[in-house]
């Protein structure tokens, strides 16, 4: 590919949902996306990612690609593109998951206004390239493997016999990239905790690939126009007596009830069929098997059961926002429609905006133990941020609908994290010029202001990351500069003795199971240096029942879960996570031995 | 005339290795009633030759060993090896066959499907076929499996002279777990030719109560898929996904290159930072194809008939291998579970596997108190599962407590032993 190196983004061509979503012509719909510009290796392979086609079951190892020969359509994102080239072309495969992977890192670097690492270690550090297997194995599965560093998608035959790539699911690659992308940031996510973690990782990359995939205006447009030719006759009936223009949507169609039943009717028919059977279609099962009821995680033990209700939460209230910025276009009486592109447009727009506010609200949870309404108050918190006055009405569209579906916010009083009282704070001792980078001086800070951080003294401590971060509001270029730190603490003891720090062990627990809890704190610091919040809970507070409480309610969950027991961890999570999605099997670890 | 029944049960117990095989005799006035429950093997631990045919041999002997005594049912319990592949052998059967079984008692999932069109309503019959194309799915899947386990090469390891598919364990598994999923044509074929037979799902009368005067025999399990509520959502959503599962594993075992015409490369040209990744996908592909086979095979253990005998005031407990999801339905019902309360002896489910045993079960069972309850476990250590995934057959935290809790007789005590021909415990109930 030529091009001038001073150039900061490429555009690539990708799959927009999946290759059975096709435009007019039965032309899988595709989308020009940006990347970050880099000199690439043949694979390709750059600075972050590494695409390795082996294919394990056939131990057949193709030929790297190289995007700067071969035929065009390869080398520019606007040369023609055949349906077959993108269904049987490993080259088109290999860059399709090169572009996405990078694009949704890339995503993630700008809303967090930093640089992020992936979540594995190799000879002893962190690792920079991640590798993904865009062909892995004859197998309906795809997942994370921090174990092996990698992506690893299957493919498999459909009962026509036409073979399914799920490295070309677009919502499937942003999944699990996502999973990769938060195991960099929160490594104890993946750690067993309350059931709501365990859901987490899964509705998060749920979140992340769906909202990507809405922010792809041809995408959505698809859709506005498959339910204009596919709603029930009824909706037909009325749109043709209200004399809707062809290519345009009225009033009433941009209203919230409308909209969602168009949505609901299009994501349906189009979205996500060839992975449903595998268990793989959260559009599907949020929009269409979650009632909105604030009784909806009652009985949904499963992660992904758990997460579908998370995922239908915000995708709630993006379908609020949205309608709500459409309706704004009927405010004069005397506009009577709007085009079905605009329409996209604003779609496109707010799945943007919540991309950015669900990937910044990493930076606001605490670094263990995450809840699906921490996620809420964080996303709150770290939008009120840059954006006080709630441009879109996401803090309020997201307050509504977590109430909703019964999900409770994770702070005191309002749903935004309480600002710290840093008048108890001393940095007398301490330079913040180092603290923003230097894990020694930021521990020297915690140390200090154990006490006035509420963290206990009695635990083992330690600064797992310091970052400095620069976020932009794009609409107006304000900048906000803070430095997040992320301080874990950790104690390790036998299931007798914690009666004695006010913790209850689950019944029935060997007095001498080893327990280990923990704890901590994520601090966000101005740049001025001065604290703004301490969101998270010290491992053991003596002051602070409610912290034992939580502690031992999380210790109950595991025990009844099976955490307990030997070879519950699997060194593979998320292939066995991602299997059990696909069996829909019921969990009945209370049974077992 | 005071109404026939037995005046005692005993229970002849086979050493088969790793499998089940159990002989049951009522002892009536009139005559001796017997029935067998299972007879298969994996042949693991099982020395000398022939040893199925000894055991029919042995239990042909055992029926006729008192004036006019017949073999009156066989119970099937589920369609793995390890408990059927003695039907399908061909001298083994022959002895069996010979003594005229006058009743073939299997699960509703093992009904030639034409004849579950004929007999079930409309409502749950979707459901139950698709079950039944899922359970063949499963088994064309592990078929798969071993010939993939056979065809596949050592990969960049052959380089180094390791021929070896997966690391030691995975392929032991893995060809463990997939040989005993394989379909026995013959075994069906065999059963086939009795002419009474019976498919049963919970609750459901059966024929030997009838062959049993003055026992009562209660089915409780397996539920079919559209009694269960947690069986039948993931019996749905699972349907389409193993058929997607069994072509994938189709696709690889033919070994055939997903883009014929694409440019590839030697293994031995690989790059050296490939080598560890490529090395690690292997060994991933091999992770992947064990927790399949896995899955499926616990979906077969599922299908087990769960029988309890009641005889001579005793209750006898024979769950072939169901785990807790068949369990679930009937452990649901109050009237099932105070039935269960008063057990006197518990055939161990599946081989004393983590979860064949429920622990809601095991509360239930009052007579384990006075040590009055007797556990019969046949088993084979080390042949399934790993001490270290907390998978092991048995389950030692299991075996602990049947040890602790019950009079246990494990098949494992008769190896080597070849007293009454080497294979049979016994054990008398009343
Ligand atoms: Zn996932």
């Amino acid at each position: 590919m030529q091009r001038p190196n001073r150039e900061r983004l490429v555009k690539m061509r990708i799959v927009a949902a999946d290759p059975s979503v096709c435009d007019a012509a039965g032309v899988p719909l595709t989308a020009i996306v940006e990347v970050p510009a880099e000199t690439l290796a043949p694979g390709p392979r750059g600075y972050r990612v590494h695409v390795v086609d082996y294919d394990a079951s056939s131990q057949t190892l193709y030929a790297p690609v190289s995007l700067d020969d071969g035929p065009p359509w390869l080398r520019r994102p606007t040369a023609p593109l055949d349906a077959s080239v993108i269904t049987q072309d490993p080259r088109f495969h290999a860059r399709n998951v090169y572009a996405i992977v990078m694009k949704t890192l890339a995503r993630f670097e700008a809303a967090l206004g930093r640089r992020v690492s992936w979540g594995f270690n190799g000879y002893g550090s962190r690792s920079h390239q991640l590798k993904v297997a865009p062909h892995a194995f004859s197998d309906a599965n795809a997942f994370y493997s921090r174990r092996d560093e990698a992506l690893l998608f299957g493919y498999f035959p459909a009962a026509d016999g036409h073979v399914v790539h799920t490295c070309l699911s677009h919502d499937i690659v942003v999944h699990e990239t996502s999973h990769a992308l938060l195991d960099g940031l929160r490594e104890r996510y993946l750690a067993p905790s309350h059931p709501d973690q365990a859901a987490f990782h899964e509705a998060f990359s749920d979140l992340i690939a769906l909202l990507s995939v809405f922010a792809l205006p041809e995408l959505v447009m698809h859709l506005i126009d498959v339910d204009a030719e596919t709603a029930d006759a009824p909706t037909k009936r009325a749109r043709r007596a209200r004399r809707v223009p062809e290519g345009m949507l009225d009033a009433t169609d941009a209203r919230y009830e409308s909209l969602r039943a168009s949505m609901v009717n299009a994501v349906g028919r189009e979205l996500g069929r060839e992975m449903s059977a595998i268990g793989r279609s959260a559009l599907r099962h949020s929009l269409l098997d979650v009632p909105k009821s604030t009784r909806a995680l009652e009985g949904r033990d499963t992660p992904h059961e758990r997460g579908e209700v998370l995922v239908a939460a915000v995708m709630e209230a993006f379908m609020q926002v949205w309608s709500e910025r459409l309706e704004a276009y009927f405010a004069d009486k005397r506009a009577t429609s709007m085009s079905r592109k605009r329409a996209a447009e604003e779609a496109a727009r707010c799945a943007d905006y919540l991309l950015t506010m669900v990937i910044r609200a990493i930076d606001y949870s605490p670094p263990v133990h995450m809840k699906f309404g921490t996620l809420l108050s964080a996303m709150v918190t770290a939008d009120a941020q840059l954006h006080p006055r709630d441009p879109f009405g996401f803090q309020r569209a997201l307050v509504a609908s977590f109430q909703a579906y019964g999900i409770r916010h994770a702070s005191k009083g309002t749903a935004a994290w309480n600002e710290f009282d840093a008048a108890a704070i001393s940095v007398s001792r301490v330079r913040f010029e180092s603290m923003q980078h230097d894990v020694d001086e930021m521990f020297r800070f915690v140390f200090e202001n154990r006490t006035a951080l509420r963290l206990s003294d009695h635990a083992f401590m330690r600064v797992q990351s310091v970052r400095p971060v620069v976020r932009v509001a794009p609409e107006d270029g304000f900048h906000l500069r803070e430095t997040v730190a992320e301080v874990i603490q950790q104690v390790e003891l036998k299931a007798a003795g914690l009666a004695r720090y006010g913790i209850k062990a689950p019944r029935g627990m060997p007095p001498d199971t080893k327990v280990t809890l923990h704890g901590g704190v994520t601090l966000i610091f101005d740049e001025f240096g001065k604290l703004r919040f301490a969101i998270g809970d010290s491992v053991l507070s003596p002051d602070n029942p409610k912290v034992q409480a939580r502690q031992s309610e999380r210790l109950a969950s595991l025990w009844e879960r099976g955490h307990f027991k030997a070879g519950s961890e699997a060194s593979r999570r998320f292939a066995t996570v991602h299997r059990l999605r696909s069996v829909a099997r019921p969990s009945f670890a209370k049974e077992t031995w | 005339m005071p109404k026939l029944a037995p005046s005692s049960v005993t229970l002849f117990t086979y050493q088969v290795g790793f499998g089940d095989c159990f002989l049951l005799r009522f002892s009536y006035p009139d005559r001796d009633r017997h029935v067998l429950i299972d007879f298969g093997s994996t042949a693991a631990g099982l020395t000398g030759a022939d040893p199925m045919t000894r055991i029919a041999k042995d239990i042909e002997q055992k029926v006729r060993a008192t004036k006019g005594g017949t073999l009156d049912a066989i119970v099937v319990t589920h369609r793995h090896q390890d408990h059927i592949s003695g039907f399908g052998a061909k001298k083994p059967w022959a002895v069996l066959a010979g003594l005229k079984p006058a009743l073939v008692v299997q699960p509703w999932t093992e009904h030639p499907r034409a004849a579950v069109n004929a007999t079930t309503g409309v409502k749950g019959q979707a459901l139950r076929e698709g079950h039944l194309a899922t359970l063949d799915a499963m088994q064309a899947l592990s078929a798969d499996a071993l010939v993939e386990l056979k065809r596949r090469k050592g990969g960049l390891d052959e380089e180094a002279g390791e021929a070896r598919p997966f690391a030691m364990r995975t392929t032991d598994t893995l060809r463990f777990i997939g040989e005993d999923n394989l379909k026995n044509a013959s075994a069906v074929k065999n059963l086939m030719s009795i002419a009474k037979r019976e498919y049963l799902s919970f609750g459901q009368p059966t024929s030997l109560e009838r062959v049993l005067p003055g026992v009562k025999v209660h089915v409780l399990g397996p539920p079919t898929v559209d009694e269960a509520e947690t069986i039948t959502s993931y019996a749905k959503q699972s349907q389409e996904y193993w058929s997607f599962a069994a072509g994938a594993a189709r696709h690889a075992a033919s070994g055939k290159r997903l883009f014929p015409r694409a440019k590839t490369r030697p293994l031995k040209d690989a790059e050296l930072e490939l080598h560890w990744f490529m090395k690690r996908l292997d060994a991933a592909r091999g992770e992947q194809l064990l927790q399949l086979v896995r899955h499926l095979d616990d979906v077969m253990n599922n299908t087990s008939l769960i029988l309890l005998f009641e005889a001579c005031g005793k209750k006898l407990l024979f769950p072939g291998d169901a785990q807790v999801e068949n369990w679930a339905y009937a452990l649901s019902k109050p009237k099932v579970r105070a039935l269960l309360e008063g057990v006197d002896l518990y055939k161990v489910g599946h081989h004393g596997s983590l979860n064949a045993t429920p622990r809601t079960l095991w509360g239930l069972f009052s007579k384990k108190k006075k040590k009055g309850l007797v556990t019969v476990l046949s088993t084979k250590t080390g042949k399934h599962g790993h001490a270290q995934s907390g998978t092991e057959v048995p389950r030692k935290t299991l075996l602990e407590t049947l040890k602790k809790e019950s009079e246990l007789v494990s098949t494992q005590r008769f190896e080597g032993v070849t007293g009454i021909k080497g294979v049979a415990g016994e054990k008398k109930v009343s």
